[in-house]
């Protein structure tokens, strides 16, 4: 060892490092153009592709390329699903509890094998017996049958005018069934601990969608194939690769780089960078996304939060024009539990604010010389908006009413159980819709499901809860507008909640690709992007 | 006082430059309130994003606050977090090692494993955890990283205490009747405190790095306060604005290269066998 | 020496049974709920649904029971199923690591290929100006904040200089990583494909370069002390009375005495590495360790963390015996007890 010698070692690295260097250097482009791939950059929370337990917001926009339902939002119009596998003869009996399906002829899966309404009455059951994230969207469901091969009757418990909307969501995707018994998938009662099929589903897909699921590495690169069998017209695009990519600005490189054609998770803050440049464009969608603050009615836990002219003053102090700023174009002011897009939304005047106003109520409540409150802002983001900013403005404004602010921003998974329960005096939130109907945010309303977790209890609220259930029954769309306009103007002035924004989506998209259309639903349309010849 | 002046009197220009540097943040925490221009957290939303300009030398941020302002503020928090952190490991890991090293034997050797499984523990990911699961704050944070830092000293304390234990002035007040505790306190202690100051100068450094590290990663302070490692992640989603995580970043960068200079150079004066190298 | 090895591996195992149950206790100390943030909004309204979450998960047994239970499968070489994924943790620690691997052994090269050349040239040139910029470089490389020097390299180079792409392992266009080691570099050797083993480079330099300033300040440092402290020696100065010219007496005499503690510092660099780099991949938006040990503690996802805790410790104890091991090849003079 006497000769051992670190001078020779460390030449060699040294040449090693240069050689990898130049090889780098030389290598430049790698435009190695495989056929029609369309790339994608996105931070996404993709944890299964199973449409019987994903829920997670990105979920929808591969199962929208995987598989068919019964109803699809198409392009970008969100609020009127159209017949999918079903045909424009499907029907509603009178008591509106009824729906009889006819489905489409000549449908296969990507296996080859034909869609029946076995299929269909199969997946149905798997979701309704999985009692997993998708049970909101079955739970309406007495019982679902087929009483031929091509025809789906599904009998409801009670009308639902949201029912429509629900169909056309991941929960409702159409497996195919002998593919999944084969691979431990089962519709069984006890399919909550005996059913195996998502290990397989995450693996490839089993729909007839107009993609196929071909590999999945979590957290890293997902990839779908043009389904050769798909029954209905398709684009050019033969490949799609989805990139996680966690950095906004790392996809804005990216996309300015060629290396990827969708940048898909950005903010209205790192968007500029793109301004001016003439191979990309920036596009602006609207989602259903809001956030809110809540404000704890029980005077044990919110203490002067439970007061109602406090609450009305907190939302008299808030500067909304400034928050509008800060969120970026495409920002809306939902004036109560309705976001835009939905039946009747109202949006809140974007000089709403009134310190004057808010400092009499305060001063009403016996709260002059104001009083000191923890808020609690998730370190979170909506659509690329930090929670802690939003935290921050609102510090900030209510320190004009007397009210001190002190912000804490733990991590979003510590504070869910404390949000459920209702134990936490004033807390910033959003609320993502698990399905785009306004039925989804009467979760609001007193003594339900948000309700209370701001201890907002339905005793004293009849009118609210009444119209409620009128919305959630009306088939006509008239006195829906009016029954949902008619809630939010009670609610948005005599509530637990202050309605902050409602988020715009903000993406870029390479100049390259034709048709990206965009909804709050499937996210991006895969299975309708196609490339510039 | 005439250890300093004799360190002073070095030739080392890196170590004059550590201790001007460090004087000048020291100042700067102190009069924060005296020489920023603006309030910290005041907010302008009519003057977002505004690059560096005689109203604004470091420009504002998403806020429309005032960079510079929140920078000088920032050494406050930074500065005292790291001092925190590293006194309260020295005083476990003094304490520890000297108990260790002393007493010797089986307990030694349990008190060495433990000190081994904590120092085997990745430290960054305890801390996160530790900070992640108690809720962001500086006392958290500060605790979470004292517990990861603590056996670097009792390590060194031990090996200091075992090699001093036989010298013959130990062996004389032994010998003279005094007290366990008193030998180690009065005897040991002191003259195993020159390499332990040595490692926290340079520690001082890096606990000021992995504190706005934390803070860096939404583990640290709660807005509004400024700290430095927040703010530098408040540019991340405004890559083009690049002064808002420029100014702060440089000024973690100063400090830690301070407290590093001297350091060095308290190493280097203390180890007598570069002495005449310098 | 192979008892010294037995000895070290019997105690490296009694300190990834530590790392468990220190991690394992934090879990659980906890007033949080890892399984909330698992479900939908309305799933969690339902009890049956959350209910049953917690049995699968094993959330509902008595602590030191989930402890024995967790121990057990670890011997069985189950880490238990990641909250967060989905997947079993071992097959994600398995995914993530060879991204790790491949970035730290680049990192390193730079750091210990910089870190001795700039050391060297620092003691021969000892306070002369070019010592005195040197020593600055390996001070700011023990001091500059990891995020911030990856977010302005990223900026400069990358954003406004358009040198280096943006981020990420590969060109998700041209190649597909999936499906070989793990190693994309390797993997291009193996197949033959140098234009990916060139884009895979593209992507690793920036990266590696700040991952490895850090030790490269270290080892600068240690080197340069070494140097000058073995310089200073009798036998050195012997061969400088024997008129040997410098440069003989530094590359022939100094520098292979003087290298040999740098191997320890190198190793504690490399471990010091695996800290930074949770930064470094998040920000350069690299697939590994990094990523996943911040998302998995921000979720406070235990099984994972627990998994990449002691996978790290696992490391860094495997690691230190090499050092050791080599430590004894090279040094005749150290012996094993």
């Amino acid at each position: 060892m006497k000769k051992f010698s670190l001078r020779r070692l460390i030449c060699a690295a040294l040449a090693g490092t240069l050689l990898a260097a130049s090889l780098a250097g030389c290598s430049g482009q790698g435009t190695g153009s495989t056929g029609k791939t369309v790339v994608i950059g996105a931070a996404t929370d993709l944890k299964t592709l199973d449409p019987g337990h994903a829920y997670e917001v990105y979920a929808n926009m591969i199962t929208y390329a995987t598989y068919d339902m019964l109803f699809r939002i198409e392009g970008s119009d969100i609020e009127n699903p159209k017949p999918s596998l079903t045909t424009d003869a499907w029907s509603l009996d009178d008591s509106r509890t009824v729906y009889t399906f006819p489905l489409r002829e000549g449908v296969k899966f990507a296996s080859g094998n034909e869609l029946t309404s076995a299929d269909v009455v199969w997946s149905i059951k798997r979701v309704m017996n999985l009692k997993s994230n998708t049970a909101a969207h079955v739970a309406g469901i007495k019982s679902v049958e087929a009483p031929d091969a091509k025809t789906v009757k599904i009998t409801l418990k009670e009308p639902d005018a949201s029912f429509l909307t629900k169909l056309a969501s991941n929960a409702f995707c159409v497996l195919d069934s002998k593919l999944m018994k084969e691979n431990g998938g089962t519709d069984a009662e006890d399919a909550a601990s005996t059913d195996k099929g998502q290990a397989y589903l995450d693996k490839q897909s089993a729909g007839s969608g107009p993609f196929k699921l071909t590999s999945w590495v979590k957290g890293s690169e997902l990839v779908l194939e043009k389904n050769p069998n798909y029954w209905g017209t398709s684009t050019n695009v033969e490949k799609i690769i989805l990139k996680e990519i966690p950095d906004s600005n790392t996809q804005i490189q990216m996309l300015d780089k060629g290396e990827i054609d969708i940048a898909l998770t950005l903010n209205a803050d790192n968007i500029a960078q793109l301004k001016g440049k003439n191979n990309v464009e920036i596009k602006t969608a609207s989602t259903a996304v809001c956030t809110f603050l809540l404000m704890n009615n029980d005077s044990k836990i919110g203490g002067p939060m439970a007061n109602a002219d406090v609450q009305q003053a907190v939302r008299l102090a808030i500067d909304y024009q400034g928050l509008k700023t800060m969120c970026g174009e495409g920002a809306t002011l939902p004036w109560s539990i309705v976001p835009q897009g939905f039946v009747g939304a109202k949006n809140r005047p974007d000089n709403y604010q009134n310190v004057e106003k808010a400092k009499e109520l305060m001063k009403k409540a016996g709260y002059e010389k104001g009083f000191e409150i923890t808020l609690t802002a998730a370190n979170f983001d909506t659509e690329g908006m930090k929670w802690g900013d939003i935290g921050q403005k609102i510090q900030n404004d209510l320190k004009q009413i007397g009210i001190t602010v002190k912000l804490e921003t733990p991590e979003f998974s510590n504070i869910l159980d404390q949000y459920r329960n209702g134990e936490i005096p004033f807390l910033l939130m959003h609320w993502s819709p698990d399905y785009y109907d306004i039925n989804n945010q009467l979760a609001f309303l007193p003594g339900d499901t948000v309700g209370e977790r701001a201890k907002w209890s339905a005793e004293g609220h009849d009118d609210l809860i009444e119209l409620g259930n009128k919305i959630i029954g009306e088939a006509d769309k008239e006195k829906r507008t009016q029954y949902s306009q008619e809630l939010q103007d009670k609610m948005a002035e005599n509530s637990p909640y202050a309605f902050l924004l409602q988020h715009p989506k903000t993406f870029a998209v390479s100049k390259t690709l034709n048709n990206v259309a965009y909804n709050d639903l499937s996210k991006i349309q895969l299975a309708e992007i196609s490339i510039a010849e | 006082m005439g250890f300093i002046k004799r360190i002073l009197k070095q030739k080392n220009f890196m170590f004059k430059l550590g201790i001007v540097i460090c004087l000048f943040w020291a100042v700067v925490a102190i009069l924060a309130p005296l020489i920023a221009p603006q309030d910290p957290v005041a907010q302008d939303l009519s003057r977002r994003f505004m690059p560096p300009s005689g109203q604004n030398w470091f420009g504002t941020d998403s806020l429309g606050r005032d960079v510079f302002s929140r920078v000088l503020y920032g050494s406050r928090i930074s500065i005292t977090a790291g001092l925190i952190t590293v006194a309260v490991s020295f005083a476990i890991g003094i304490l520890y090692g000297a108990v260790a090293g002393y007493v010797g034997g089986v307990v030694d050797d349990i008190m060495m494993r433990i000190s081994e499984m904590i120092q085997a523990f990745p430290p960054l990911i305890l801390a996160m955890v530790i900070a992640a699961a108690m809720g962001p704050s500086i006392v958290n944070s500060v605790f979470a990283m004292a517990i990861i830092w603590w056996p670097n000293y009792a390590r060194l304390t031990r090996s200091i205490v075992i090699s001093v234990k036989g010298n013959d002035y130990v062996t004389a007040s032994k010998l003279m009747g005094a007290s366990r505790l008193r030998i180690l306190f009065k005897e040991i202690l002191p003259n195993s405190i020159g390499p332990l100051v040595v490692m926290s100068t340079l520690d001082l450094g890096n606990a000021i790095l992995m504190f706005s590290g934390l803070s860096f990663l939404g583990l640290g302070v709660q807005p509004p306060t400024p700290e430095w490692g927040a703010m530098v992640s408040d540019g991340v989603s405004t890559f083009q604005n690049w002064w808002i995580s420029t100014f702060p970043g440089l000024a973690i960068f100063t400090v830690a290269m301070g407290a590093n200079f001297i350091g060095d150079g308290l190493r280097d004066y203390l180890d007598p066998k570069l002495r005449n190298q310098l | 020496m192979w008892r010294y090895i037995l000895r070290r591996l019997g105690m490296m195992i009694l300190l990834l049974f530590g790392v468990s149950l220190i991690v394992f206790m934090i879990s659980h100390l906890v007033p949080s709920d890892p399984v909330a943030t698992n479900l939908s909004q309305s799933a969690q309204s339902d009890p049956e649904v959350v209910a049953a979450y917690k049995q699968k998960w094993g959330l509902d047994k008595p602590l030191y029971e989930q402890y024995f239970i967790y121990l057990g499968n670890l011997v069985k070489g189950d880490l238990g199923t990641s909250i967060r994924t989905g997947n079993p943790v071992m097959q994600d620690l398995l995914q993530y690591f060879p991204a790790t691997v491949e970035l730290s052994i680049f990192a390193m090269i730079v750091a210990v290929v910089l870190g001795i050349l700039f050391g060297v040239i620092s003691a021969v040139f000892r306070n002369k100006p070019a010592d005195q910029a040197l020593r600055a470089i390996s001070v700011s490389g023990v001091s500059i904040p990891s995020f911030w020097f990856a977010l302005l390299t990223l900026y400069v180079f990358s954003s406004v200089l358009g040198w280096f792409p943006g981020g990420g392992r590969l060109d998700p266009r041209a190649f597909s990583g999936t499906g070989g080691t793990g190693f994309y570099i390797l993997d291009g050797l193996l197949s033959g494909n140098f234009a990916m083993v060139g884009d895979a480079l593209a992507h690793l330099i920036l990266p590696a370069l700040v991952l490895g300033f850090f030790t490269m300040g270290l080892i600068t440092r240690q080197t340069r002390s070494n140097l000058l402290e073995t310089m200073s020696m009798d036998y050195i100065r012997t061969a400088r009375a024997k008129g040997m010219s410098e440069r003989r007496v530094v590359t022939g005499h100094a520098l292979n005495n003087a290298l040999i503690p740098v191997i320890t510092v190198a190793g504690m660099g490399f471990c010091n590495l695996l800290g930074g780099m949770v930064f470094v991949e998040k920000i350069f938006a690299w697939p590994g360790i990094g990523q996943y040990a911040y998302l998995s503690a921000t979720t406070l996802d235990f099984p994972a963390i627990c998994g990449v805790s002691m996978l790290i410790a696992f490391t860094y104890v495997v690691i230190n015996l090499v050092i050791d091991i080599l430590y004894g090849i090279i040094d005749p003079r150290v012996r094993y007890q």
